[in-house]
């Protein structure tokens, strides 16, 4: 199993060096923050697939303080949960007064993973006093199956001889799904957000297009 | 006074040589600003700027890590709402990379006060004897922001005069002033900070 593993990421290499990228991203999006892998095809001038894994970074400390249930929550619990599948097509567009490499996207990201909660919930009233107490609780709820999907323009440039500078935004649609471990624990609930996305990324060229063009 | 003083500074110079504008929005460690920069080139790899800055406000919290300056900054007053910035940049691997790379360092000053919310211990244990928590929203300050960073930025040519200018770098951040109210801690009292930069420049005689 494991010869047939390397012979089709061998295969898969060789076929990447015809004309294409190979990349670290660092993606940033309704679930939390991770680290991409990424295998890029140019079909032609226009159309550009990609596709590789993603290696979730763990935060102890929550983006904000509004003890929201999965925004920025992702947290993986084991090797499983630390790994997602990150898909993504762009759409080059060729406008002659602007210099660098623009394009049009589609992303998709499936990850299944945990969250992270921490929680204060009300302790007590003193009425005596009149002080609010509060608990501190960590919990964590889950796994869901986490869906993201965006859409949104981003550029490339080339910044030394066969390294390319990528930088994406976009917004879209992110789909939970899984028990509601949260408020109720029998019952599987899907819940939809919408969702920034911002990707920065530096890649190696194998078949230097765009110097050629600019030669 | 201040701006009057800039302008003077900056003026003169002006005349002369092929400059910029730079409108940008910065991260930093005491929050988030709208920048508006003057940018002298002093030779081929070197430029010097600086410029006004809008302290932007946020109502919720960065993190809930109980921090009391740490991307806490909250004007309240109208003077509170403003700061300035001075940078230098100086151009690096010009013959590797086709794309303008820069060594970069800045240094921010504002004078505004913070808004915090905290879950912290209630001390007085015949009240609190389970070591439970309360919650706390103060406002300490105003104090004087000062931060100094270093790091890398790059200029994407767009158009003809227009380019998208990037900066990314880390540094420390002073914070002068004592409040009554806030006990402990070192003055100034300082902590680590990054800067990020993304915005829009101008060449304004090319």
């Amino acid at each position: 199993m494991k010869h047939y593993l390397l012979i089709g990421l061998l295969s898969f290499i060789f076929h990447l060096k015809a004309q294409n990228d190979i990349g670290v991203i660092y993606n940033s999006d309704f679930s939390g923050r991770s680290v991409d892998i990424m295998f890029a095809k140019k079909f032609n001038e226009k159309h550009q697939f990609g596709i590789g894994p993603q290696i979730f970074v763990n935060s102890l400390i929550h983006y904000d303080d509004k003890e929201l249930y999965h925004k920025k929550r992702l947290y993986y619990t084991n090797v499983k949960e630390q790994v997602g599948l990150h898909l993504f097509y762009d759409r080059h567009i060729q406008l002659s007064k602007i210099k660098p490499s623009v394009y049009l996207f589609g992303d998709l990201q499936f990850k299944y993973a945990s969250t992270r909660n921490v929680e204060h919930p009300k302790a007590y009233y003193d009425s005596i006093n009149d002080i609010q107490f509060y608990y501190r609780v960590v919990k964590e709820y889950g796994p869901f199956l986490w869906l993201q999907n965006s859409y949104g323009i981003g550029f490339e440039e080339l910044v030394f001889n066969k390294i390319v500078l990528t930088q994406k935004v976009g917004y879209g649609l992110a789909f939970i799904h899984g028990k509601d471990s949260r408020y109720e624990p029998e019952t599987t609930k899907s819940w939809y957000y919408g969702a920034w996305l911002i990707n920065v990324g530096i890649s190696y060229r194998f078949n230097n297009e765009m110097k050629k063009k600019s030669e | 006074m201040i701006i009057r003083i800039f302008i003077a500074l900056i003026f003169p110079v002006s005349l002369f040589a092929q400059n910029e504008l730079t409108g940008y929005y910065n991260s930093c460690g005491s929050g988030r600003s709208l920048n508006i920069n003057y940018i002298h080139k002093l030779n081929e790899n070197s430029n010097i700027g600086g410029g006004l800055l809008v302290n932007l406000k946020r109502n919720g919290m960065h993190d809930n890590n109980n921090n009391v300056y740490y991307k806490r900054l909250h004007p309240e007053k109208f003077h509170e709402y403003f700061g300035v910035n001075f940078f230098y940049e100086r151009r690096i691997l010009s013959g590797k990379s086709p794309l303008p790379l820069f060594f970069i360092t800045d240094v921010q000053l504002k004078y505004s006060r913070t808004k915090d919310r905290a879950f912290v211990p209630y001390v007085d244990w015949e009240i609190n004897p389970l070591g439970l928590l309360v919650e706390s929203k103060a406002s300490f300050g105003p104090f004087l922001w000062n931060q100094y960073s270093f790091g890398l930025g790059f200029d994407i040519p767009l158009v003809d005069k227009l380019s998208i200018t990037q900066k990314l770098g880390g540094g420390v951040e002073f914070i002068f002033g004592r409040d009554p109210f806030l006990f402990g801690g070192s003055h100034p009292a300082w902590e680590f900070a990054y800067l990020y930069n993304i915005g829009i420049k101008y060449q304004l005689n090319k």
